[in-house]
């Protein structure tokens, strides 16, 4: 890897982030973005997510240690040469009345505007360029106030984009979206990283993190531990990150399931696919275990299907009871 | 684009509007000087009474100037403050540098029990005002230095004003009778004591703080995004913060030292033009507020002539009349937004 040295956007050196030396947040921290690399920043809440992004976007002063932008220490650039190399996008509740989508995205033109702010024609294709590739053309003279709140984030990205930065640092992005508009945001983010640009952003969204993510930090105990989201899957750390007291991480379908003590196991026989994989989480989630052999099994459930309608069959023992929906079985095997 | 032309007719209206006032600003007062002597002096003809001449050279038209330099001054240094600290209701007034003001006005008015007629102790009274509003300016950015939070400067500046509110009510109490009347006077405002060569000294103080805080308009720009966001696109958040202390202080308290604190402009007026252009970019907001500032001063100036009576009211209760229902609405009307 030594001879792709140039393709380092970032770098951190024994970086350690605190506020009380005694528990740091984060210590002797190293770690790299290259170019063209979508990283994602995840731990739990107070775990120094922002601080470690704030510090890297030369937002807060270096606690210790030392990061490199480009190969040159961080805090040798002054600021309007850093606004040229990182952009920084919050999670956007700074709102103001009054203000135009193409108003604020020619604010993230200042770094190459005059002292009045003035917009060459460069600048004006720049940003409307900026606007389209986050799919907000039909929004370019909207006001702030009247955008939902994933178009608001969409409407902050573009205006990173139009400050032209090689990396780009996101706090959150996709934080109180629902889950088309954070796979909107995720999808903006992909694209901008075919761009080629660096993107290193925080988040608390597997889904964001296991379909677009290249590398993973994981804050955890002060430490960092970094890989493809997939490697550290492997390495089961985010059983270890996210275990709690019944709570499990399911490594295979990337969710989280409830471990329940009492552990029946059932047979599940017939149903396609689809009716098969919703009744194994019906029956998860009432605590029990599905099983692969019969002779194992406490019980039995078998998927009728007759047309479109479905049926559910339960045998245990003399227990021979039908039920017409995933609701009737569930009440049913939570009271058993 | 529809917008900027939308905003190039705006601007056309709101100019007319000054033009007009201007001049009615000039017609207004106890002496009636017909309407056409008063075009043909403005025109530059010389067929008008001397009489006439004098009171227009010497009180209306220096008085109209004032109005313009006050509305304009008092007005951008609201506008800066409320961006600055994005708080709708910053103002030189609550900040506390019309306070300061006061307190240099009232150690000379009602501490020294000088004299109080005569160009020697206008300025005077001039210079201790200034210096009053400089003083918490720089003690403001002191503390601007030291603590991050904008919202806890602003309430220093409103605990300032108060503290410097409360020992003005001390020296009132043990003033002379006469001292006490004539810093009452001085503090109601008035845009009439202004001419000759302290009218050049104020433009001269003015129009370069209006010129410097046009250097502001950028950063504050990005500012009304969040002071980290604009640290983020390379404004140096510390150097501006100096700089729109320096030309608020300028600004307000040349205006309070001549003129008096004239309350609620400040604060009113970026309001009044926001909602007239609905627009926060500065720079379409910046000039605007300009002109409405004018606008609005002179509005209260001829108001406070009362046309067809022979008294003149204080500028000063004017301006608060028109610009505390602004403020009341602007409390009303603020849903989530903050500026």
């Amino acid at each position: 890897m030594e001879q792709e040295g140039n393709r380092e956007i970032l770098s951190v050196r024994n970086l350690s982030l605190y506020y009380n030396p005694e528990k740091p947040l984060v210590a002797e921290m190293n770690g790299v973005i290259e170019k063209g690399e979508m990283v994602a920043l995840v731990g739990r809440n107070g775990s120094g997510k922002s601080t470690l992004l704030r510090t890297l976007a030369s937002i807060q002063p270096i606690h210790k240690g030392q990061v490199f932008l480009e190969h040159f220490p961080l805090e040798s650039y002054s600021p309007a040469r850093l606004s040229r190399l990182l952009s920084f996008v919050g999670t956007g509740r700074t709102i103001t009345e009054n203000i135009s989508v193409y108003e604020m995205v020619s604010i993230g033109r200042h770094p190459y505007t005059n002292w009045w702010g003035k917009l060459g024609d460069k600048d004006k294709d720049i940003i409307q360029q900026a606007v389209r590739f986050v799919g907000m053309e039909n929004h370019m003279h909207s006001r702030l106030e009247n955008l939902s709140d994933g178009e608001r984030q969409r409407a902050m990205i573009a205006a990173a984009l139009a400050q032209d930065t090689n990396l780009v640092v996101l706090d959150e992005p996709t934080a109180f979206l629902d889950v088309p508009n954070k796979l909107e945001i995720a999808e903006v983010l992909h694209r901008l990283k075919n761009d080629g640009r660096s993107i290193l952003f925080s988040t608390h969204d597997f889904e964001t993190v296991f379909n677009y993510a290249d590398k993973l930090w994981v804050i955890h105990e002060n430490r960092v531990i970094q890989g493809a989201p997939e490697d550290l899957g492997i390495q089961q750390v985010f059983r270890e990150l996210f275990s709690m007291k019944n709570i499990l991480f399911d490594e295979i379908n990337l969710r989280f399931k409830r471990q329940t003590e009492w552990i029946n196991p059932v047979y599940v026989r017939d149903g396609d696919e689809i009716s098969r994989q919703w009744t194994i989480r019906a029956l998860e989630r009432c605590g029990y275990r599905v099983t692969d052999k019969e002779n194992d099994a406490w019980a039995t459930l078998i998927i009728h299907k007759e047309g479109e309608k479905l049926r559910w069959q339960i045998y245990s023992g003399d227990t021979n009871i039908q039920f017409h929906s995933l609701y009737e079985l569930a009440s049913f095997l939570t009271k058993a | 684009m529809n917008g900027s032309r939308r905003y190039v007719i705006q601007m056309i209206l709101l100019i007319i509007l000054l033009a007009g006032l201007i001049i009615l600003d000039i017609v207004a007062g106890t002496v009636k000087i017909p309407f056409r002597d008063i075009l043909s002096f403005l025109a530059g003809g010389t067929d008008i009474s001397s009489q006439h001449a004098v009171i227009l050279n010497s009180f209306r038209i220096p008085r109209m100037l004032t109005a313009l330099l006050a509305g304009s001054a008092l007005s951008v240094s609201g506008l800066q403050m409320q961006t600055l600290f994005r708080n709708p209701l910053a103002g030189p007034y609550v900040l506390g540098i019309s306070s300061g003001a006061s307190l240099g006005a009232a150690l000379v008015l009602l501490g020294t029990g000088a004299v109080t007629t005569g160009i020697l102790a206008n300025w005077g009274i001039a210079a201790a005002a200034w210096a009053g509003a400089a003083m918490v300016m720089f003690l403001l950015l002191i503390v601007s230095m030291r603590i991050r939070s904008i919202m806890t400067i602003l309430i220093l500046g409103i605990m300032f004003s108060s503290g410097l509110s409360a020992i003005i009510s001390i020296m009132q109490y043990f003033g002379s009778a006469v001292a006490l009347k004539s810093f009452v006077i001085w503090s109601l405002g008035s845009l009439g004591d202004v001419s000759g060569s302290s009218l050049s000294v104020l433009a001269l103080t003015v129009i370069p703080g209006l010129i410097l805080s046009l250097v502001s308009v950028k950063g504050l720009n990005a500012m009304m995004l969040g002071e980290e966001y604009a640290g983020s696109l390379g404004v140096n958040i510390k150097s501006m913060r100096i700089l729109v202390f320096f030309t608020t202080s300028i600004l307000a308290g040349s205006i309070t030292a001549f003129c008096g604190p004239i309350g609620f402009v400040g604060i009113a007026v970026p309001h009044i033009s926001r909602f007239f252009i609905r627009r926060s970019d500065l720079r379409y907001l910046f000039p605007a507020t300009i002109i409405m500032g004018m606008v609005v001063m002179l509005i209260s100036d001829i108001v406070s002539q009362m046309p067809g009576s022979d008294r003149i009211l204080p500028v000063n209760a004017i301006t608060s009349l028109i610009g505390i229902p602004v403020v009341i609405w602007v409390i009303l009307s603020k849903r989530k937004a903050f500026i």
